[in-house]
């Protein structure tokens, strides 16, 4: 009957191992967003719907890299959905104690205005804190795979992990000033090669970090089309929806819509295609 | 009765930290009620900023009258770029503030010659954030 009792020392400890892992990685990922004056502006003054839509989209995404990744060893449906709500606590908690000792979160703030400022900034956060186990974990605690599903991912789950590292890299750009700013700057020309050079760039880190598997290894134009196009595709997908999320497509005709999401595209392509190297 | 269900849930979920557990729970609560908080925002009617000004301190520094000024917004809508103007006699102070929050507040300072008690404080215009 004692054998049976659910509190194991060892195992909390090695549990508060992880979660230190997970607030690292928190850390690491967000500190950029959280030091960003547009993000707090944002989380005050956007329209509510769109920050719902925003936490709301986050929530499958934060699921899919508990599944791929995760910053436990355990695995299965109930853990990654435990999993996911671990790193959104993390999340809210680094984002509300950082923005409170930044002085931005102020104690006689309305509560509507630290609420959307500190929920903005905790999906980024749980994203961090999801990928932890990955960048921070020593090679010694990691045995060498079959640990995660990440490693047996199929296509829709490359594609999806694209979609991540896109939309990580999108978040840190989207909400600045500075994105409208190269937008209004570039001209058709530039334009032109920046698409080219996503594309480019793109297909050569998907190539090298060996999203393609052998068989595309062989066949760069089968890559190329199997994972470097429909990369580009979810690259610019996800840039619209961060610039809507964040009001940056509001007033723009068509052309300067697509304008500013391929200009964001482009962080937003080599982040899809880092995806491979950070997860 | 109750002890036959606990260890059913034990059973099909071996050995899971319960630290776990307590930070998964933290996680759901807070997110649903974030949620649930920006929703109910979301519902709520939509007017357009309602700012008032009014000074609240005034102190006497080297470098002149300082008047703290109150910007109130009783309106749904947050206001950027508000711009404030204080006039005591022929003087005239301004001041910006990057932006005031619905049902919120923000201060701006003005610096006035004299003692500034008696100038009149008011808000000049806004854009939308």
């Amino acid at each position: 009957m004692t054998a049976a009792v659910p509190f194991d020392l060892r195992k909390e400890r090695a549990y508060v191992r992880d979660l230190a892992r997970a607030f690292a990685g928190a850390l690491v990922f967000n500190i950029p967003l959280l030091m960003t004056m547009e993000m707090w502006e944002q989380g005050v003054a956007m329209e509510r719907w769109r920050l719902l839509t925003f936490i709301l989209a986050g929530l499958p995404l934060l699921y899919g890299l508990a599944y791929y990744a995760g910053f436990s060893k355990r695995r299965g449906f109930r853990n990654d959905i435990l999993d996911t709500a671990v790193a959104l606590a993390v999340g809210f908690v680094t984002a509300s104690v950082l923005l409170i000792l930044f002085g931005v979160v102020q104690w006689n703030a309305p509560p509507h205005e630290a609420i959307g400022m500190v929920a903005l900034q905790a999906v980024p956060g749980a994203m961090g804190a999801l990928l932890a186990r990955r960048q921070l974990s020593g090679a010694s605690s990691e045995s060498s795979g079959g640990d995660t599903d990440e490693d047996a991912a199929s296509y829709f789950g490359e594609l999806f992990l694209m979609a991540a590292g896109a939309l990580f890299f999108a978040l840190n750009i989207a909400p600045t000033e500075e994105i409208i700013l190269i937008a209004y700057k570039a001209t058709a020309l530039h334009v032109l090669a920046l698409i080219a050079l996503s594309l480019l760039l793109l297909h050569l880190i998907v190539f090298n970090a060996g999203f393609a598997g052998q068989e595309e290894a062989d066949r760069p134009l089968h890559a190329f089309f199997h994972f470097t196009l429909p990369g580009y595709a979810i690259a610019l997908g996800i840039s619209l929806f961060a610039l809507y999320i964040f009001g940056r497509t509001d007033g723009l005709s068509v052309q300067g819509v697509a304008q500013i999401a391929i200009v964001l595209g482009f962080p937003a392509a080599i982040g899809a295609a880092a995806a491979r190297l950070l997860v | 009765m109750p002890a036959k269900s606990t260890a059913k849930a034990k059973s099909s979920d071996p050995g899971r930290p319960v630290l776990q557990w307590v930070m998964a729970v933290v996680g759901a609560v807070v997110t649903l009620s974030a949620i649930g908080i920006v929703v109910w925002e979301a519902l709520q009617p939509a007017a357009p900023p309602a700012l008032s000004a009014r000074i609240v301190a005034v102190e006497a520094t080297a470098a002149g009258h300082v008047a703290t000024i109150r910007v109130q917004n009783d309106g749904d809508d947050t206001a950027a770029a508000v711009e404030v103007e204080g006039v005591l006699g022929d003087q005239t102070a301004t001041a910006s503030l990057d932006y005031v929050p619905r049902h919120g507040h923000a201060e701006a300072y003005l610096r006035f010659d004299a003692d500034p008690r008696t100038a009149t404080v008011s808000v000049k215009g806004w854009s939308a954030p």
